[in-house]
């Protein structure tokens, strides 16, 4: 009977859902695309994945504003509606990360160590174990269920760890005998992915105090 | 039909006023159109005044005894109040306007009934501590079931945007039992109406100034409501509607801000903050004293006046 009378309600849950998917799939296209980076470095398959996690990207970029246009339509309570768009606009940043981060290494042509390829496939499965985490937090917070502060955990622990290996890949940077030039290169591109986990880590922040602001 | 002027305006006042603690949160906010709430405060103001106004017109009745002329001297007297009371800045609350006119008119005509008097006033004491009281239950009461409900995000609104209709609508029903007796409560007393008319009336001049003149207020009365968050919001309007039915069973009419702010103070006690300044609470002290003080001065002088006989001029 609700959804008869909250049309846009549904339609505004509907679309978000399929935000989340769309994160989801521009996160596994990111992940492919550095896989397809370690095993055979700038290459045509490379290059076509960050053409996909772009379509992926912009497709997000899409619901997004669908999204804010139902919501300005009147769907939710106005203080649930700021809410809301605050969070989609913070956790839109996430899909852009990735994207420029696999434009970086193709315009750049950065060529990371394979003595480090370990520790960057560490960082990179860490940041997207954190970035899968904070989706189900969002979905968690939209069913109201009561884990989203044990997602917090997660999210926390990946992030520190994420912090760690970006502390130990700069440190075995400037002590290898790479060309300063190449150093400085790489060591953007790992505080770059860096990035990924600390957005995470701030959005999930934001998405516990939504849902202790619902608690009565 | 002239003699009743004065209660229609004090109805359209009402109207225009106090609707705003009804549905002001939900209007201003934007979940509810204005002239869904509108039509929907009418419907219901009309309602309560037919099924439960009686009660505060006998109360009237009982606080002294008039004739159609007192009647009127009563009603324009709580109308001139308010107006100028209004137009000085000053809070002004229709019921005290009224029962302080009524007050004049008992003086002159020697007939107070000082224990109806003492009801009255000990129930506007207690509309603002009955506000509290139950938006303290309210909140306590409602939450535990609100936290345990498992309703999504999306549900969860959908439901708090029907209890505010609910909430609005009973608070319509509640300011029309309630304080109907304001409007026409007097020429039922003097004879002039018999209850149905006078609840028919009192409802429909109620709801003349909420069709005409309480968009403006709503928006801005509502939007000092929506600054708590929808839940409390909710709790006050509720608290307001049940306080303000609580004394119509009573058979007082009380004033609904008065009501309205004590149940924002009981949520700012429960969430332990200061939602209340002390200023608003020395209006309500003010509210009390002053404006039936005013009503009641205005009601001897214009019977003082109306008693002048023009002996012509002097050849």
């Amino acid at each position: 009977m609700f959804k008869m009378f909250f049309k846009k309600e549904q339609q505004v849950q509907e679309a978000l859902d399929e935000y989340l998917e769309v994160l989801r799939s521009a996160q596994d296209n990111f992940e492919k695309a550095m896989q397809v980076y370690f095993d055979r470095g700038l290459c045509e398959d490379f290059n076509f994945a960050i053409e996909q996690t772009h379509k992926w990207e912009s497709k997000a970029d899409d619901i997004r504003y669908a999204v804010e246009s139902l919501m300005y339509e009147k769907a939710l309570i106005p203080e649930s509606r700021g809410d809301m768009l605050g969070l989609l606009e913070a956790i839109d940043d996430l899909p852009g990360l990735f994207d420029r981060c696999l434009y970086m290494l193709e315009t750049q042509r950065i060529a990371l160590p394979a003595s480090l390829q370990s520790d960057f496939q560490e960082m990179i499965s860490r940041s997207t174990s954190a970035g899968l985490a904070l989706l189900d937090q969002v979905k968690s917070l939209l069913a109201g269920s009561n884990d989203v502060r044990d997602k917090i955990k997660l999210i926390d622990e990946n992030e520190s760890h994420v912090d760690h290996i970006e502390r130990r890949i700069l440190r075995a940077i400037f002590d290898s005998d790479m060309e300063p030039f190449n150093k400085l290169l790489v060591k953007e591109y790992v505080i770059q992915l860096g990035e990924i986990s600390d957005l995470v880590e701030k959005v999930s922040r934001r998405v516990y105090i939504l849902s202790v602001k619902r608690r009565v | 039909m002239v003699s009743l002027l004065g209660g229609v305006f004090l109805g359209w006042s009402l109207g225009a006023n106090d609707a705003a603690n009804v549905f002001g949160s939900a209007v201003s906010s934007r979940m509810v159109k204005f002239w869904t709430a509108a039509v929907l405060a009418s419907i219901f103001v009309v309602l309560g005044a037919v099924l439960e106004g009686e009660a505060g017109m006998h109360t009237y009745q009982g606080l002294t005894s008039m004739n159609l002329r007192f009647a009127v001297i009563a009603s324009v007297a709580a109308a001139l109040t308010v107006t100028l009371m209004t137009l000085l800045g000053l809070p002004v609350s229709t019921s005290q306007a009224t029962v302080g006119a009524i007050l004049g008119v008992g003086i002159m005509t020697q007939s107070l009934n000082f224990a109806g008097f003492g009801k009255v006033v000990s129930c506007w004491v207690g509309t603002p501590i009955g506000g509290a009281l139950v938006a303290v239950i309210l909140y306590k009461g409602l939450g535990f079931f609100y936290n345990r409900s498992r309703l999504s995000l999306f549900q969860s609104d959908a439901v708090m945007r029907c209890a505010l209709i609910v909430a609005g609508s009973y608070g319509a029903y509640a300011l029309g039992a309630n304080n109907v007796a304001n409007v026409t409560g007097v020429f039922v007393g003097a004879g002039k109406l018999e209850v149905l008319p006078a609840a028919l009336l009192g409802g429909f001049s109620i709801t003349l100034g909420i069709m005409t003149f309480s968009r403006r207020v709503m928006e801005t009365v509502g939007k000092r409501l929506v600054k708590l968050d929808p839940y409390s919001a909710l709790v006050v309007v509720l608290a307001e509607a049940i306080t303000v039915h609580f004394y119509t069973v009573v058979g007082v009419p009380v004033s609904t801000s008065q009501a309205v702010i004590g149940a924002v103070l009981g949520v700012g006690i429960v969430k332990g903050a200061n939602t209340i300044r002390k200023r608003t609470l020395y209006n309500i002290l003010c509210g009390w004293m002053f404006t039936p003080f005013v009503a009641c001065l205005v009601a001897i002088a214009i019977d003082f006046f109306t008693r002048f006989k023009y002996v012509g001029a002097a050849s």
